[in-house]
C-alpha cells in the first residue's frame, strides 16, 4: 500500500518541480512550491502510518504550520513586487544576477 | 731603508701620487698645473730610482727583494697573499718599465701642457704605473691578474680620454672588451691551476713545484688558456683588433701603454710561466705560430696605413709577434731582451710621432705631413735612428735582439717560422722607411715653431738607449757573454748556431734589409707614390677583420638580444603569464552567465545537482540494493 | 629587548607610529633618519660583537603560538649578518640621497616598513615568522608602486603582487605540509628550522615541498623563466623601491634558498642542484644578452641585476665553500653597487626627465663628479679589480671550476657578459655630445655625495681588503659545507 502512496507523492513532487522551473508567474510558482511541500507531507504521513510511528506526523504538522506562515509572507511579497514592476513575471526580477 | 719597505715604496709611490692628484683635481677649482706635474713626476721618479736600485742589486748581487703587504684573501686552501717579489725577471722588467714610465711622464707633461684635463690625465697615468708594477712584482698569479686587469682598465680610461668624441670611448670599450675576452682565458686558467696544483699555496714558486702532478692534457689546456690572456693583452691574432683603435688616446698613452709596457705584459706572463710552457711543447709551438702569423699580418697591414700612429700600432703588434715566436721556440730571455729594446725604440717612435702631431696641429696622416725635415731636424735624426734600429741594422739595439730571435728560430729547426719572421722583418724595414721617407724626404716643406723642451729631453735619452741598449746582451759572436740572459736564468732551450752559420745569417739578413730600404727610398723619397696607392685592395682594408668580427659577433649578439627580449621574454613567457590571467578572468565571465538572478534557474541547477547525486548513489550502491 | 628584536621592530613600530600620527613631513623625515641611523648603529654593534667562530648568535626565543609550535625565534650567523648590515647601511643612505625629492609621508613610512620586514625575514629562524615577514615586506612595495610609480603603475603593481603572492602561497602550503608531516613523525607541530632539519620525507614529497619553496624564491629573485615581471616593475617603481627590490628583496630570495632549503632539504637540494646550476647559468647569459639591446636605463640595470642574481644562485647551488662565500659576498657587494647605480639613475631622471639612453649624452663634460661616480658604480657591477664584485666573482668562478670544468667556463663568462652592455651604456650616457636633455646638467649636490661616497668607499674597501670581511662569513660557510658534503656528489 505504501508504494502507491509514494508513487503519488513522487508524481505530485515532479509536477511541483516542473511548475517551479517552467512557469514564470510568481503565483503559479508559489503554488508549485506548495505542491512540493505537500508531496513531502503526503509521503511523511504514509511512512508514519506504515511504520506506526507518530514522529513523522509531528513533522508534517510542523510543515503545515510553516506553509501557512509562508503563505502570508508570499502574499505580502506579491503586493510589493507587483507595486514595483506592475507585473508578476519572475524574469523581470533578476537584479541579483550578472548584468551585462 | 729595508728591502721590503723599498719594494712597497716602489709600488705605492705612483698610487699615492695618483690619489693626491685625484683629490686635488676633484676638490679644488683651479689647481696649478705645476703642482700636478710635480706630484706626477715625483711619484714616477721615486719608483724609477728605486727600480734602478732593485735591478742593480739583483744584477750584481743576485738579491731578491720581497715584501709582504697583507693577506688579501684566505678561504680554506685558497690563500692569496698580497706579496711582492722582485726576482731576476721582475727586476729586469722594472729596469725598463720604471725609467721609461718616468721619461714618458716627463714627455707627457709637455705634451699635455695646458690641457683642461691635465690632472685627470696624470691620475690615470700614475695609476697605470701602479698597476703595471703590481703586475710585474706580484708573487702569485691572482695578484698578477689584478694588476693585469688594472692596466687594462686604465688603458680603457686613457684611450677614451678625449671623451668629447664618442668614437674614442668606443675604441676604449673595444680595447677593454677584447682584453677581457683574453682575461676570461687567463682567469679560467688560474682557476684550473689552483684546483690542480694550488693545495700547497698559490705563489709562483709553489705552483711550479707542483706542476708535475698535473695531468698533461690538463696542463696543455691551462697553458693554452693562459696564452689566450696573453693574446688579448699583447694584441695577437685573433684578439688584436683593439690595438689600432687604441691609438685614439693621447700619444703619450700610446707610447707608454700601447707600445712600451702594457702590451708586453703578455710576453712577460708567458715568460713568467716558463716552467709550465717548457712542459707543454705543443702549446709552445702554437704560440710560436700565432706570433709568426701576427707578425706577418701586422707587417703586411702596416704597409698600407697612412695614420702615423696606426703604422706604429701595427708595428708594435708585429714586434710582439716576434717576441712570441721566440717564446714559442723556448728562447725566453731572447724574447724578453727584444721586449727590452723594443720599449726604447718604440717608445721613442711614438714620442716622435706625438711631437709631430703636436707641432702640426693634430694632423696624423703622413700624406699631409710630407716634408717636415727642415722644421724638425733633430726629430728627423731621432726617428731615422729608431727606424734603423727597428729594422735591425747593426749595431743598433734591435739588431742584437731581433737577430737573436732569428737565430733561435733558425736553430729550433722550424724553417717555416724562420721564413715568416724573415719576411716580416723585411716588411718592417719597408713600412718604417716608407713612413720616414714620406715624412722627411719630399720637395714640399712645412714649417712649425712650436717646441717643448720637456718633450725633447726624454726623446734624446731614449735615442741613446735605443742605440746602445743592445750592448747589454752581446752574444758570444761579438765578444759578449749574454749578460742579461745569464742574469734572467730562465729555462731557455739551448738554441746555439755555429758561429760561421750565425755570421752568414746575419750578413744575409742585413743585406736584405738594406736592399729593402734602398727600394723604399727609390719608391717613396721625393715621389708622389704614396698618393697613388690603391685604397680598395685587401691590405688597405686590413683584410676586413673588423668587418668580419662585426658580422660574426657583434651583430648576431645584438639580434640575439632583441630576439631574447622581445620574442622569448615578451612574446612567449610574459604572454603566457598575462594570458593565463586573462583566461582566468574570461572563465569567470563564463561562469557568471549561469548566475542570471532568475530563481527558476537556480531551482533547475539544484534539480540537476540532486538528480545527478541520486544517479551517482544508485550507481554506487547498485550491488547493495 | 635584545638588539635583534630592536633591529626588526624599531622600524616597523616607527612606521606604525608615523602612519597613525599626523605629522609634518620634515618631522617624518627626521624620525626616519633617527630610526635608520639607530638601526645602523645597532647593526654595527652587532657586526663588531659578532664572533665568526660561533654559529648562530644573539638568539632570541619566545613562545608565540605554542600549541602549534610557532615561536618568535631569531638569530644571526655569518650570512644573514651580511644582509642585515647592507640593509642597515642602505636605508639611511637612500634617504640622504632622496630626501629633497620625496615629500610624501607614505614614501618614508613604507620604506621603514620594508626595512623591518627585510630584517625580520633575514633573521627569523622560524618558518611561520619568516613567512610573516616575507609578506610584510611585499605590501609596502605594492603601495609604493601604486602611489608613487610611473607609467602603467596600477597594472604593474597588481601583476607584481599577484605574481609574488602566487609564489608565497605555494611556500605557505609547503610550510604547512612539513609542519603536519613533523607532527606525524614527532608528535607535535614545529616550525623551527633546527628541528625541521630532522624531518624525513620521501623523495617525491620533499621534491614537491622543495618546489613550493623554490617557486616563491625563484619569482622573487628572479630565476629564468619567472623574470617577466622584473623589467616592467623596475621601470615603473620609484627609486627607493627599486633599490629595495634589487638590493634587498632579490638578495633575500637567494639567501632564503641557502638558509631554508639547504638546511631542511639538503639531499633534495643536491639532487636538483645540477638543474638549478643549469638554469642559473642560462639566466646569467640570457639576461645579460637581453640587456644588450635595452634602450631604457632602468630596464637595462634590471636585467643586469637579474644576470648577477643568476650567478649568485649558481654559487649557492654549487655548494662548496668558494661558491657559498662568493655568493654571500656577491649578495652584499652587488646590493651596494646596484643600490648606488639605481640611486644615480634616479638622480639622472630627476635632472633630465628621461631614462632613455639614446636621449642622454655628454654628461662628463659638465658634471665630472657625477660621471666619475656613475662610471665607478657601473664598473663595479662589471666586477673590475679592487671592487668587491671582482672578489665575489672570482670566488664563484673558482667554485664553479671546482664543481665541473664546463660549468666553470660558463660561469667565467660572467666577466664578459655585463661588460657588453655596460661599457656601451657608459659611453652613450656620459660621453659624446651634449643633448637637449642633458644640457645644463647639474653636478652632484652635497647631500648626494654624502650618500654615494660611503657606498663607493665600502665597495673599494671590500675589494681591496676582502679578507677582513670574509673572515666573518668563512667559519659559517665552512661548517656548512663540511657538514653537508654529500659523498656521491663530488665530480
Amino acid at each position: 500500500m505504501l508504494e502507491k502512496y509514494m508513487i503519488l507523492s513522487i508524481i505530485l513532487f515532479s509536477i511541483g518541480i516542473v511548475g517551479l522551473i517552467s512557469r514564470r508567474n510568481i503565483i503559479v510558482i508559489y503554488m508549485s512550491i506548495e505542491l512540493l511541500l505537500n508531496a513531502v507531507n503526503l509521503s511523511l504521513i504514509a511512512i508514519s502510518a506504515d511504520t506506526a510511528d507518530a514522529s513523522a506526523q509531528v513533522v508534517s504538522m510542523l510543515i503545515i504550520a510553516i506553509t501557512a506562515s509562508e503563505a502570508a509572507l508570499f502574499m505580502a511579497l506579491f503586493v510589493v513586487l507587483f507595486r514595483n514592476k506592475a507585473s508578476l513575471d519572475v524574469n523581470l526580477f533578476d537584479i541579483l544576477g550578472n548584468k551585462r | 731603508m729595508s728591502d721590503s719597505t723599498l719594494l712597497s715604496t716602489l709600488l705605492l709611490s705612483p698610487l699615492i701620487s695618483a690619489a693626491l692628484i685625484f683629490f686635488i683635481n676633484m676638490l679644488f677649482l683651479n689647481p696649478r698645473q705645476s703642482l700636478f706635474t710635480f706630484l706626477a713626476l715625483t711619484g714616477s721618479g721615486v719608483s724609477a730610482v728605486l727600480a734602478l736600485i732593485v735591478s742593480y742589486q739583483s744584477y750584481f748581487h743576485a738579491q731578491v727583494f720581497t715584501s709582504h703587504l697583507f693577506t688579501w684573501l684566505s678561504i680554506g686552501e685558497f690563500t692569496i697573499e698580497l706579496a711582492l717579489k722582485a726576482d731576476a725577471l721582475g727586476s729586469f722588467m722594472l729596469l725598463f718599465v720604471a725609467p721609461v714610465s718616468f721619461l714618458i711622464h716627463l714627455y707627457a707633461s709637455g705634451y699635455m701642457d695646458k690641457d683642461k684635463s691635465y690632472g685627470r690625465f696624470f691620475t690615470y697615468f700614475n695609476l697605470f704605473i701602479f698597476f703595471m708594477f703590481l703586475l710585474v712584482l706580484a708573487d702569485n698569479p691572482i695578484i698578477m691578474f689584478i694588476g693585469w686587469e688594472g692596466v687594462g682598465l686604465v688603458s680603457y680610461a686613457l684611450i677614451g680620454f678625449y671623451f668629447e668624441d664618442i668614437q674614442n670611448t668606443y675604441a676604449g670599450n673595444k680595447a677593454f672588451i677584447v682584453n677581457r675576452v683574453g682575461d676570461f682565458g687567463f682567469l679560467s686558467a688560474l682557476m684550473l691551476l689552483f684546483i690542480e696544483a694550488g693545495s700547497a699555496g698559490f705563489s709562483f714558486d709553489s705552483i711550479f713545484l707542483s706542476l708535475a702532478q698535473i695531468d698533461p692534457s690538463m696542463l696543455s689546456l691551462i697553458a693554452f688558456l693562459l696564452f689566450v690572456g696573453a693574446m688579448g693583452k699583447s694584441a695577437q691574432i685573433p684578439l688584436f683588433v683593439w690595438l689600432p683603435d687604441a691609438m685614439a688616446g693621447p700619444t703619450p698613452v700610446s707610447a707608454l701603454i700601447h707600445a712600451a709596457t702594457m702590451v708586453t705584459a703578455g710576453v712577460y706572463m708567458v715568460a713568467r710561466f716558463a716552467p709550465l710552457y717548457t712542459m707543454t711543447p705543443d702549446i709552445s709551438l702554437f704560440i710560436a705560430y700565432v706570433g709568426a702569423f701576427s707578425a706577418l699580418f701586422a707587417a703586411i697591414v702596416a704597409t698600407r696605413q697612412y695614420d702615423i700612429k696606426k703604422i706604429l700600432a701595427y708595428s708594435t703588434m708585429s714586434q710582439l709577434g716576434f717576441m712570441f715566436m721566440a717564446l714559442g721556440v723556448g728562447a725566453y730571455s731572447t724574447a724578453l731582451f727584444h721586449m727590452f729594446t723594443h720599449a726604447f725604440f718604440k717608445g721613442l717612435l711614438f714620442m716622435a710621432a706625438g711631437y709631430i702631431i703636436v707641432a702640426f696641429h693634430h694632423k696624423q696622416d703622413i700624406r699631409e705631413l710630407q716634408g717636415i725635415r727642415k722644421s724638425l731636424p733633430l726629430l728627423f735624426v731621432m726617428m731615422f735612428t729608431a727606424s734603423l734600429s727597428i729594422s735591425a741594422i747593426p749595431p743598433l739595439s734591435a739588431f742584437f735582439s731581433k737577430d737573436a730571435i732569428m737565430g733561435a728560430l733558425y736553430a729550433s729547426g722550424h724553417v717555416e717560422l724562420f721564413l715568416m719572421a724573415l719576411v716580416a722583418s723585411l716588411l718592417t724595414a719597408y713600412y718604417m722607411f716608407r713612413m720616414v721617407f714620406v715624412l722627411f724626404y719630399s720637395q714640399k716643406t712645412q714649417s712649425t715653431k712650436k717646441s717643448s723642451k720637456s718633450m725633447l729631453y726624454p726623446m734624446v735619452v731614449l735615442t741613446v738607449l735605443s742605440v746602445f741598449a743592445g750592448l747589454l746582451n752581446l752574444p758570444e759572436l761579438f765578444g759578449g757573454n749574454l749578460n742579461i740572459s745569464n742574469w734572467l736564468n730562465l729555462l731557455d732551450k739551448e738554441l746555439l748556431l755555429p758561429h760561421a752559420k750565425e755570421l752568414l745569417l746575419i750578413s744575409v739578413n742585413t743585406l736584405l734589409i738594406l736592399g729593402v730600404i734602398l727600394y723604399t727610398y727609390k719608391r717613396y723619397a721625393y715621389t708622389q707614390a704614396i698618393h697613388k696607392e690603391s685604397q680598395e685592395n685587401l691590405v688597405a682594408k686590413k683584410f676586413y677583420v673588423d668587418e668580419i668580427y662585426t658580422l660574426l659577433i657583434t651583430q648576431p649578439l645584438h639580434y640575439l638580444s632583441i630576439f631574447f627580449e622581445q620574442k622569448i621574454s615578451h612574446g612567449i613567457i610574459d604572454r603566457l603569464i598575462n594570458l593565463s590571467a586573462l583566461y582566468y578572468a574570461r572563465a569567470g565571465i563564463l561562469f557568471s552567465y549561469l548566475e542570471n538572478g532568475n530563481v527558476r534557474f537556480y531551482a533547475l541547477y539544484m534539480l540537476i545537482g540532486v538528480v545527478s547525486g541520486f544517479v551517482y548513489l544508485y550507481w554506487a550502491l547498485r550491488g547493495v540494493l | 629587548m635584545s638588539s635583534l628584536s630592536l633591529i626588526i621592530f624599531l622600524p616597523i613600530l616607527a612606521a606604525l607610529f608615523l602612519f597613525l600620527k599626523r605629522l609634518n613631513i620634515t618631522v617624518v623625515k627626521v624620525i626616519y633618519m633617527l630610526v635608520t641611523f639607530t638601526v645602523l648603529y645597532l647593526s654595527l654593534e652587532l657586526y663588531i660583537n659578532f664572533d665568526p667562530e660561533a654559529s648562530m648568535q644573539f638568539v632570541v626565543l619566545h613562545p608565540w603560538i605554542s600549541e602549534y609550535g610557532i615561536n618568535y625565534h631569531v638569530g644571526v650567523d655569518g650570512v644573514s649578518l651580511g644582509i642585515v648590515m647592507m640593509n642597515a647601511i642602505l636605508m639611511p643612505l637612500v634617504a640622504i640621497a632622496l630626501y629633497k625629492q620625496r615629500d610624501k609621508k607614505g614614501y618614508w613610512i613604507n620604506l621603514l616598513f620594508v626595512q623591518g620586514g627585510v630584517m625580520g625575514a633575514a633573521l627569523s629562524l622560524d618558518l611561520m615568522l619568516f613567512y610573516l615577514f616575507w609578506e610584510i615586506m611585499l605590501l609596502p612595495i605594492f603601495f609604493m608602486i601604486g602611489l608613487f610609480g610611473y607609467g602603467k603603475k596600477n597594472f604593474i603593481a597588481m601583476k607584481f603582487n599577484i605574481y609574488t603572492i602566487l609564489g608565497s602561497l605555494m611556500m605557505l602550503i609547503s610550510i604547512l605540509y612539513i609542519a603536519v608531516a613533523y607532527k606525524e613523525q614527532f608528535g607535535s607541530y614545529s616550525f623551527a628550522l633546527d628541528e625541521l632539519k630532522d624531518l624525513r620525507l620521501s623523495s617525491g614529497e620533499s621534491l614537491l615541498v622543495f618546489g613550493g619553496f623554490m617557486l616563491a624564491f625563484a619569482i622573487k629573485i628572479p630565476i629564468f623563466p619567472f623574470h617577466t615581471w622584473l623589467s616592467d616593475t623596475y621601470r615603473s617603481a620609484p627609486t627607493g623601491i627599486v633599490i629595495v627590490m634589487s638590493s634587498l628583496m632579490a638578495k633575500l630570495g637567494t639567501y632564503a634558498i641557502w638558509r631554508f632549503l639547504f638546511t631542511m632539504f639538503s639531499e633534495t637540494s643536491h639532487e636538483v642542484a645540477p638543474y638549478f646550476i643549469g638554469l642559473g647559468l642560462f639566466g646569467l647569459i640570457y639576461f645579460g644578452i637581453s640587456a644588450m639591446s635595452q634602450t631604457h636605463l632602468k630596464r637595462m640595470f634590471a636585467l643586469s641585476s637579474a644576470s648577477h642574481l643568476s650567478l649568485i644562485v649558481v654559487g649557492f647551488f654549487i655548494y662548496d665553500i668558494y661558491g657559498l662565500i662568493g655568493s654571500s659576498y656577491l649578495i652584499v657587494s652587488h646590493a651596494l653597487s646596484s643600490a648606488a647605480i639605481f640611486l644615480m639613475a634616479g638622480m639622472l631622471y630627476e635632472r633630465t626627465d628621461t631614462y632613455s639612453i639614446a636621449m642622454l649624452g655628454g654628461i662628463a663634460r659638465i658634471a665630472p663628479k657625477f660621471a666619475l661616480f656613475f662610471a665607478f658604480f657601473s664598473l663595479s657591477i662589471v666586477g673590475i679589480p679592487l671592487t668587491s664584485g671582482f672578489v665575489a666573482e672570482v670566488l664563484i668562478i673558482l667554485g664553479a671550476f671546482h664543481y665541473n670544468i664546463y660549468v666553470g667556463f660558463i660561469a667565467a663568462t660572467s666577466i664578459l657578459i655585463a661588460m657588453m652592455f655596460m661599457f656601451r651604456m657608459i659611453s652613450r650616457v656620459l660621453y659624446g655630445e651634449l643633448r637637449d636633455a642633458t644640457a645644463g646638467f647639474e653636478d652632484l649636490r652635497m647631500h648626494e655625495l654624502f650618500a654615494l661616497v660611503p657606498l663607493a668607499l665600502l665597495i673599494l674597501a671590500m675589494g681591496i681588503f676582502p679578507n677582513y670581511f670574509i673572515q666573518k662569513i668563512e667559519p659559517t660557510a665552512s661548517s656548512y659545507t663540511s657538514q653537508k658534503e654529500a659523498p656521491s656528489y663530488d665530480k
